[in-house]
C-alpha cells in the first residue's frame, strides 16, 4: 500500500483592482498570474499529457477569482506583460551595451518569458484562467475549494462577519464552478472552535489546520529567525497523541478536518535551511534599478550583499535536486509512519500558490519534478481528499493558525489591536444601515455596497501587512478608504441623504470596487 | 493593422541523390504537399510562393510525371507563385565565369516553362542557393534577371541586413564602440540604420548599379514552423499553429508601429522561408503535419486583418520602405553569415576534399577559355574583321567577360562548325555547371554515405571524361598539346603538386606528404572512345536524368575525405586544419615493446620532386624526403624515403625505398598507407557490399592482420567491431565493392594491389579509409565514418633490414567486373556479406 500525498495550493491575492498600479496593487495580481498561476497550470497540463497522476487541491479565493475573471484585469494584464517584454528588451540592449552578457542574456530570457506567457494567456487560457481551472477540476484530476469572501482572518470576526465571508465564499465558488465546494480553506489555517458549525450549515465536508492544532506540541517555526524573538506570544499546545497522518472527524460533528504535516512543510518553508534558500536560487528580493527585473542569485540568504550573477540552468539543476530530495524525504516519512501503525498513511503537505514562481522562482520546474518523481515511486502516491476514504476517528482541534506563534499573534497584536476595533465598528454600522434602506433600487445599491466594503475591511491581508511592517501605509490606505466609504454609505443612508451627487459618488464607489457583481443583491442581503 | 504573409517553401533534391532518400521525402512530404494545397486553396485568401530547386524539377520530370500533372491542376487556382531560381541550385560564385549566372537562370527558366508553364517574367521572385548573397551574386543575378525579364526580388535571411553590431551594441563585434567608444544602448552606431523591429518590410538596394529589392527571413519563424517536437532530448518547445499565428501578428503589430515612426505608412510582411521537406520527411509524420499547416492557413484565412501575399504581387501592392541605409557595398557578408555559424566546412579552399573539385574545374575552365578564345579568333577571321591591336584585345576581353559569353560562343559554334562541336560545347558548359551544385559543399549531410563526396564522385565522373572530349576538340583545331602535365601550384595552397595525366588517368600528386591526392581513372572500354562518352554523358545528362551508372565507366581511385586524426591544431581551445587522407602517405615507426611509435613526420611532411615527367610516353615522378631524428641524446638517425610513381597503361606503379643511416640498433618498419575513397554504394536499401580477396606468396611468411570497423547490421543502426588473425603474406589484394543504382544496375568495381617487398612483413592493417573527419564540428554519428562512407586503407608494416626497406606497389583497376569469393584464398567482407571478417589462414 501506498502512502496518500495531498498537495493542497491555497491562492490569494488582496482585492487590488483600480486601487493602484505600482509599486503596490494591481502588480502583485500581474506577477502571481504571470509568474505562478500561468506557469503551474502549464505544467499541470504537462504531467497530463505525459500521463502522469497530477491530482492537486487548489483553493482560489473569492476576491481573486473575481479578480481574474474582470475584462479589465485581462487587458490589463496584457498591457503588463507588453511592458514587462519591453523593458526586458531594453535592459537587454543596456546590458550588452555595458559588456555584461549575462545579465543581458537573463533580460533576453525574461522577454521571452514576458511573451510567451502573453501568448499562452490570449491563445491558450482565452484569457480566462478561471475557465481553465473549472475545466481542469471537471476533468476530475484537481479538486478546488473555497475561502473566506475576503480573505478574513475569521478566528476574531463576529458572528454576522462570519457568515457573510463563508456564505459569499460558497456563491462565488458556486458561480464560477457550477458545483458545491467540498472544502474549505481557512484563511491562514485560522481555527476556533464553532467554525465547523458554520461550515457544516453550509455543506462543507472538510477543512484544513496546522500539525499543531492536531498534533499539539510546539507550532511549526514558519518563520524560524525571529520566531524565538521576545514579542512573539508562543501558544503552546498540549501533546494530543494524535497525528496528521491520518484525517480525523471533528468530535461529535459531521465535517473532516486535515492536519498539515510539520515536515513537508519545513522542507519549503523553513528559512534556515528551506529549497528557496538555496544560493543557486534567483534572489527575490534584490531587483535592477531600471527595470525591477532579478537578475541574480541568492549567493548568501543571511545578507543581501555580494549577490552573484543568476545562472538559470544551474538552478534547474538544483531544483531538480531538491525535488528528489523532497521525494526521497516524503518516503522516509511514509515508512516512519507505517513503523508508528498508519498501514495507510497520508501525508499532508499545505503551501500558499504564490509561494511557486512568484515567491520562488523555480518553485512550479520543483514542483513539476515533485509530481513526477511522486509518480515514479513505488511507496507514494498522490491523491485527492476524497480518496483518502472517510475518517474514522475523531478529534478535537485546537484554536491555531499557521502564523508565528501558532495562534492569532499575526493578525492581533499591539500594532493591530486598533483595526480590530474598527472591523467590529463596520460590522456594527453595516447591521445598523440596513434598517434605514427604503427598499428603492439606489438604496438597495448603496446597502450592497456598503457589505462590499465592510467586507474588504474585514480582509486579513491589511492586518498581516500592518503587522509585518511590510507595505503599511498603502494597508492602512486601503483599510481606512473602504472604512470611509462605509461610513458615508451609512450617513447617506441614515440621514436618506441619497440625491444625484450621493448617486454619482456610489457609481463611483462601484466602479472602484466592483466585485461579486454577478449575484443579485436581493438575493444576498 | 493590415499585415501580409509570404509562405515560401523550397523543394530540393540535390542532383545524383540517392533513390532512397528522394523516394522517401516524395512518400513523406511531396504528396502531402499536394494533398494540402488542395485543400488550402480553396480557403479565400491563400497564397504561396514555391521554390522547386532545378535538380529536383529535373528529377520529378524524370520520374514522376503524374507529380507534375496534379500539380499543374492546381496551378490553374491562381492562388499559387512560383520562385524561379538557378538550374542546379549552385553556388555558382564559385565560378571563375561571370556567364554562368545567366546560364543557370535560363536553364531554369526553360525547365519550368517546360513543366509547370511558367516563364521568368512571372516569377514572383528569384531564390538564391541557401540565401547566399555575396555581391558579386546579388549583382550578377540581377544583371542575368534583367536579360530575362525576370524580378529582382530575393528573399534573404535577416542576419544579411542586421549585422551582430547592429542587434548586440556592446558586444565584441560592435566597431563603433571599441573605435570611437560611442555608448548609446539603442543605437550603437554612427550609420542611421532600420531598428531590428522593422525589417518586416522589403528594402531596396543596388550593387554596381545593378538595383534590386530584398525581403528579410527572420529564422525564429522558420524555427517555429511545424514545431510540433522537440528536435534535441533537452527541448520541450512544441507550438501549436495558433502560437505560431500569436508570434506572427505580434512581430508585424510591431513592425507597424514601428514604421510609424519612420514615417511611411505601409502594411508590413513577415516572409517564411522553410525546406519543404521539413513536412512530413523531418518529422515523419506527414498527416499531422499536414493538419497543423492547414489549421494554421486557416487561422489567416479567418483574420481580416492578416493575408497571405506574392513576393511581386506584394511590392506592386505596397512598395518597399526604403533604400537600405547601410554602404551597400559592404553590407552582406560573404558567405559565411549563414553556413559558418552552423559547423559547416568552408565551401571553397576552406576544406582540401573540395579544393580538389574547385581546383579541377578550374582545370576546364582554362581549357574551355583556350577554346573559347581560339573560337572567337577563327570568327573574326571568317567574317574578315580587322581590329587594331589595342581594339583587338578589348573586344575579346570584353566578349569573355559578357553576361552572355556562352550564348555568343554557342551561336558561332552553332553557324560555322558541325552540329557536333555545338554539342560537346553545351555538354562540357553543363556538366561543369553542374559540379558547382551546393550539397556536396556541406559537412553534414548524409545518413548512410557519412558525407556527401558521392555526389562530387558522380559530378566528376562525367566531367573526366568530358575533359577527353575537349582535348579532342582542342587537338581538332590544331590547338596544340592541351595535356596538364605540369608541376605547378594545382591547388593554389602555395606548394607545389605535380599532375599527370594519360587516356584513361588522372594523377596529382602532392609533394605535402608525398602522396595521391587525386587519382581518377576512366573504364578501359570507353578509352579513346569519345563517341561513347559522349553518348554516355549525352544520354545521362542531356536531359539530366535522375539515376545513372556511371562508375561503370569512370570513377575516382583517390578522393578522400578529411581525416581529423592527422588535422594540425593551431591552438589548444581550437582551430585547426583539416587533412585529406590521401594515398601513398608513407610513415617509418620504431617498434619498442610490441607497440609502435612513429618516427618524424614521413606522412605529412615536404617531398622533393626529383624527378619531373618530360613528355607523354614517360610520365614518371620521383619524390623524396630526408629526416634527421634524435631517438637518443646524441644519436641522431637518419632517414632518407623515395618514392617513384609512374604512370603507366592500365595502372599506376609505385615504389618506395627506405635507407636508415645509424638506426641497426632499432626495430623499424615502413609503413605505406595504400588507401582509396572507392566506397560501395546501395542507392536503393541502404545495404552497401564491399569485400577484399587475397592472393598470397607461397612465402610460409605469416603476418599479423588486423582488420578494424567491420561492421554489421543491427535494429539500432551499424555495429563496429574488429578483429586479429594471423594471415599468409599477399602478394595481391582485390578489393571489390558493389555498386548499386537508383536506375536499377548492380555491378561490382574492383581495385587490384600488387604487393612486393624484399623485406618481411611482419603486420599488416586493414582499416576504413578515414574514421572520424570534422570530428567535434559536426555531429558525432555524422562524423563517424566507415568502409561504406570513407573508402578503405591497408598499411602492410615492411620491416628495416640492413637499414633498408622498399616495396612495390602497383595499382590497376576494373569496372563492371565479375567476381567469386572463392577465386581468392582468403575473403574479407568489409561492408555487408553474410560473414563480415576473415578467418585465419
Amino acid at each position: 500500500m501506498s502512502s496518500k500525498i495531498l498537495l493542497v495550493l491555497h491562492s490569494h491575492i488582496p482585492y487590488v483592482k483600480r486601487q493602484g498600479r505600482w509599486p503596490f496593487g494591481e502588480v502583485w495580481l500581474f506577477e502571481a498570474i504571470a509568474e505562478t498561476y500561468i506557469p503551474l497550470l502549464q505544467a499541470w497540463l504537462r504531467l497530463k499529457e505525459s500521463g502522469i497522476n497530477n491530482a492537486l487541491s487548489f483553493s482560489f479565493s473569492p476576491t481573486l477569482l473575481e479578480q481574474l475573471r474582470s475584462t479589465y484585469i485581462q487587458n490589463e494584464f496584457i498591457a503588463y506583460l507588453q511592458e514587462r517584454e519591453a523593458l526586458a528588451l531594453e535592459d537587454e540592449r543596456y546590458y550588452m551595451s555595458r559588456g555584461e552578457k549575462e545579465i543581458a542574456q537573463i533580460a533576453s530570457f525574461y522577454r521571452r518569458f514576458y511573451r510567451d506567457t502573453r501568448r499562452d494567456f490570449i491563445v491558450e487560457l482565452d484569457k480566462d484562467i478561471v475557465g481553465a481551472i473549472k475545466r481542469v477540476q471537471d476533468e476530475g484530476q484537481v479538486e478546488i475549494i473555497t475561502t473566506a469572501a475576503t480573505h478574513a482572518y475569521l478566528p476574531l470576526l463576529d458572528s454576522s462577519g462570519l457568515e457573510y465571508q463563508v456564505k459569499w465564499g460558497k456563491r462565488v465558488y458556486e458561480h464560477y464552478f457550477d458545483r458545491e465546494p467540498q472544502g474549505f480553506w481557512l484563511p491562514e489555517c485560522g481555527y476556533f472552535h464553532g467554525i465547523e458549525d458554520i461550515l457544516i450549515e453550509n455543506g462543507f465536508k472538510y477543512f484544513y489546520v496546522d500539525s499543531h492544532a492536531i498534533e499539539g506540541g510546539k507550532p511549526i517555526e514558519v518563520f524560524s529567525e525571529g520566531g524565538e524573538e521576545a514579542e512573539v506570544e508562543i501558544a503552546t499546545f498540549a501533546r494530543t497523541g494524535l497525528s496528521t497522518y491520518r484525517p480525523y472527524r471533528i468530535k461529535d460533528k459531521d465535517i473532516t478536518v486535515y492536519g498539515r504535516n510539520s515536515m513537508v512543510s519545513h522542507q519549503v518553508w523553513s528559512a534556515d535551511y528551506g529549497y528557496p534558500g538555496d544560493p543557486d536560487y534567483r534572489e527575490f528580493h534584490q531587483q535592477d534599478q531600471r527595470s525591477g527585473f532579478k537578475y541574480w542569485k541568492v549567493t548568501n540568504r543571511r545578507t543581501l550583499e555580494g549577490k552573484q550573477v543568476y545562472n538559470p540552468e544551474q538552478a534547474a539543476l538544483r531544483a531538480k535536486q531538491h525535488a528528489l530530495h523532497f521525494v526521497r524525504s516524503l518516503e522516509e516519512n511514509s515508512r516512519e509512519a507505517r513503523k508508528l501503525g498508519f498501514t495507510n498513511p497520508s501525508i499532508v503537505g499545505c503551501y500558499d500558490t504564490e509561494l511557486f514562481g512568484h515567491w520562488w522562482w523555480e518553485g512550479v520546474s520543483w514542483l513539476e519534478e515533485v509530481i513526477k518523481e511522486i509518480d515514479l515511486s513505488s511507496e507514494l502516491e498522490l491523491a485527492l481528499p476524497h480518496q483518502v476514504g472517510p475518517a474514522k476517528h475523531e478529534a478535537q482541534v485546537f484554536e491555531s493558525s499557521w502564523g508565528m506563534g501558532g495562534k492569532h499573534y499575526v493578525w492581533d497584536n499591539n500594532e493591530t489591536a486598533w483595526m480590530w476595533e474598527i472591523i467590529k465598528k463596520a460590522g456594527k454600522e453595516y447591521e445598523a444601515l440596513k434598517i434605514y434602506a427604503d427598499g428603492s433600487d439606489l438604496h438597495t445599491l448603496a446597502v450592497y455596497q456598503a457589505l462590499k466594503e465592510l467586507m474588504l475591511i474585514q480582509s486579513s491581508d491589511w492586518l498581516f501587512m500592518v503587522s509585518n511592517n511590510l507595505t503599511r501605509d498603502y494597508a492602512m490606505k486601503r483599510f481606512f478608504e473602504h472604512y470611509t466609504k462605509l461610513l458615508r454609505l451609512s450617513n447617506c443612508l441614515r440621514s436618506n441623504k441619497t440625491d444625484d451627487e450621493f448617486a454619482k459618488w456610489l457609481h463611483r464607489i462601484q466602479h472602484e470596487d466592483d466585485f461579486f457583481n454577478q449575484i443579485s443583491p436581493g438575493g444576498l442581503i | 493593422m493590415k499585415g501580409h504573409i509570404a509562405f515560401c517553401p523550397h523543394f530540393h533534391q540535390p542532383h545524383f541523390q540517392l533513390y532512397k532518400t528522394r523516394e522517401e521525402a516524395y512518400t513523406n512530404s511531396y504528396l502531402p504537399w499536394l494533398k494540402l494545397l488542395q485543400d488550402a486553396v480553396n480557403l479565400d485568401s491563400f497564397y504561396i510562393n514555391l521554390h522547386f530547386s532545378g535538380p529536383f524539377l529535373y528529377w520529378i520530370r524524370d520520374q514522376k510525371k503524374e507529380y507534375l500533372d496534379t500539380f499543374n491542376r492546381l496551378m490553374a487556382s491562381g492562388k499559387i507563385g512560383i520562385i524561379g531560381g538557378l538550374a542546379d541550385e549552385p553556388f555558382i560564385q564559385l565560378s571563375s565565369r561571370v556567364d554562368d549566372y545567366l546560364f543557370q537562370l535560363k536553364k531554369y527558366d526553360q525547365l519550368l516553362q517546360e513543366t509547370i508553364g511558367i516563364s521568368a517574367s512571372e516569377w514572383q521572385g528569384i531564390h538564391l542557393v541557401e540565401r547566399e548573397c555575396g555581391e558579386s551574386v546579388l549583382r550578377e543575378v540581377t544583371r542575368a534577371a534583367s536579360l530575362i525579364q525576370a524580378p529582382a526580388i530575393y528573399y534573404l535571411d535577416v542576419e544579411t541586413f542586421y549585422q551582430e553590431h547592429f542587434s548586440y551594441p556592446g558586444s565584441d563585434s560592435d566597431y563603433c564602440l571599441k573605435h570611437f567608444g560611442f555608448n548609446d544602448p539603442v543605437s550603437i552606431t554612427t550609420i542611421s540604420h532600420i531598428p531590428e523591429q522593422m525589417l518586416f518590410f522589403p528594402l531596396r538596394d543596388e550593387i554596381g548599379g545593378q538595383a534590386f529589392h530584398a525581403m528579410p527571413i527572420h529564422s525564429q519563424f522558420r524555427y517555429q514552423l511545424l514545431k510540433r517536437q522537440g528536435f534535441t532530448a533537452g527541448d520541450n518547445v512544441r507550438l501549436k499553429p495558433a502560437h505560431y499565428y500569436f508570434y506572427i501578428k505580434d512581430a508585424l503589430e510591431n513592425a507597424y508601429q514601428m514604421v510609424k515612426s519612420y514615417g511611411r505608412d505601409i502594411e508590413p510582411l513577415l516572409l517564411i522561408f522553410e525546406d519543404a521537406e521539413k513536412f512530413g520527411q523531418w518529422s515523419k509524420d506527414p498527416e499531422g503535419d499536414r493538419e497543423w499547416l492547414l489549421e494554421f492557413f486557416c487561422l489567416v484565412d479567418n483574420d481580416p486583418d492578416i493575408s497571405f501575399t506574392g513576393l511581386k504581387s506584394y511590392l506592386k501592392s505596397q512598395s518597399y520602405l526604403d533604400s537600405y541605409p547601410v554602404a551597400s557595398s559592404r553590407s552582406y557578408i560573404e558567405w559565411e553569415n549563414w553556413t559558418a555559424k552552423r559547423g559547416i566546412r568552408g565551401v571553397t579552399y576552406g576544406d582540401e576534399r573540395l579544393r580538389r573539385v574547385i581546383c579541377r574545374l578550374r582545370d576546364v575552365e582554362a581549357l574551355q577559355e583556350r577554346l573559347e578564345k581560339l573560337i572567337l579568333q577563327s570568327f573574326r577571321d571568317k567574317m574578315e574583321i580587322e581590329l587594331p591591336a589595342p581594339m583587338d584585345g578589348i573586344v575579346q576581353r570584353s566578349l569573355l567577360e559578357s553576361a552572355e559569353r556562352y550564348e555568343l560562343i554557342s551561336y558561332i559554334l552553332q553557324q560555322y562548325y558541325e552540329p557536333q562541336f555545338k554539342e560537346d560545347y553545351e555538354l562540357l558548359n553543363r556538366v561543369r555547371n553542374l559540379l558547382y551544385q551546393e550539397d556536396p559543399k556541406w559537412a553534414s549531410r548524409h545518413p548512410v554515405y557519412g558525407s556527401s563526396p558521392y555526389y562530387d564522385v558522380q559530378g566528376l565522373a562525367y566531367m573526366e571524361m568530358v575533359i577527353k572530349i575537349l582535348r579532342s576538340r582542342l587537338e581538332m583545331i590544331n590547338a596544340g598539346d592541351s595535356k596538364l602535365l605540369a608541376v605547378r601550384d594545382w591547388d593554389y595552397d602555395g606548394k607545389n603538386e605535380v599532375l599527370l595525366e594519360n587516356e584513361e588517368q588522372t594523377l596529382v600528386l602532392d609533394s605535402e606528404g608525398g602522396c595521391i591526392s587525386y587519382h581518377h581513372v576512366l573504364a578501359p572500354s570507353i578509352k579513346n572512345d569519345y563517341s561513347a562518352m559522349r553518348e554516355i554523358i549525352a544520354g545521362d545528362l542531356g536531359t539530366i536524368k535522375a539515376y545513372n551508372s556511371v562508375f561503370r565507366y569512370s570513377y575516382p581511385l583517390v578522393f578522400t575525405e578529411t581525416d581529423s586524426s592527422i588535422s594540425y591544431q593551431f591552438y589548444e581551445e581550437g582551430g585547426r586544419r583539416e587533412r585529406c587522407r590521401n594515398s601513398l602517405r608513407c610513415e617509418v615507426l620504431i617498434e619498442n615493446n610490441n607497440e609502435l611509435f612513429s618516427l618524424g613526420d614521413f606522412d605529412l611532411g615536404i617531398y622533393t620532386i626529383d624527378e619531373e615527367p618530360d613528355n607523354d610516353s614517360n610520365q614518371r615522378v620521383k619524390m623524396s624526403c630526408s629526416q634527421t631524428i634524435d631517438i637518443i641524446d646524441n644519436m641522431p638517425l637518419k632517414i632518407d624515403i623515395e618514392k617513384e610513381f609512374w604512370l603507366k597503361e592500365g595502372s599506376l606503379q609505385v615504389n618506395i625505398k627506405a635507407q636508415c643511416y645509424g638506426g641497426e640498433k632499432f626495430n623499424l618498419i615502413l609503413a605505406p598507407q595504400l588507401v582509396t575513397s572507392a566506397t560501395p554504394s546501395d542507392e536503393v536499401e541502404f545495404k552497401p557490399r564491399a569485400g577484399l580477396g587475397l592472393i598470397y606468396t607461397s612465402d610460409e611468411e605469416r603476418s599479423e592482420c588486423y582488420v578494424q570497423d567491420l561492421s554489421r547490421s543491427t535494429e539500432d543502426g551499424l555495429e563496429f567491431y574488429n578483429q586479429k588473425t594471423i594471415v599468409k603474406r599477399p602478394e595481391q589484394i582485390d578489393y571489390i565493392y558493389q555498386i548499386r543504382s537508383g536506375d536499377g544496375n548492380c555491378y561490382n568495381n574492383q581495385i587490384s594491389l600488387n604487393l612486393e617487398s624484399n623485406n618481411r612483413l611482419p603486420y599488416l592493417y586493414i582499416e576504413p579509409a578515414v574514421k572520424h573527419y570534422y570530428k567535434n564540428y559536426v555531429f558525432p554519428d555524422q562524423s563517424r565514418l566507415g568502409y561504406h562512407s570513407s573508402g578503405l586503407m591497408i598499411r602492410p608494416a615492411i620491416r628495416f633490414q640492413d637499414g633498408q626497406a622498399d616495396c612495390k606497389i602497383g595499382i590497376s583497376w576494373k569496372m563492371e567486373t565479375d567476381f567469386n569469393e572463392n577465386d581468392y584464398q582468403q575473403f574479407i567482407w568489409l561492408a555487408g556479406g553474410n560473414n563480415p571478417g576473415l578467418e585465419p589462414a
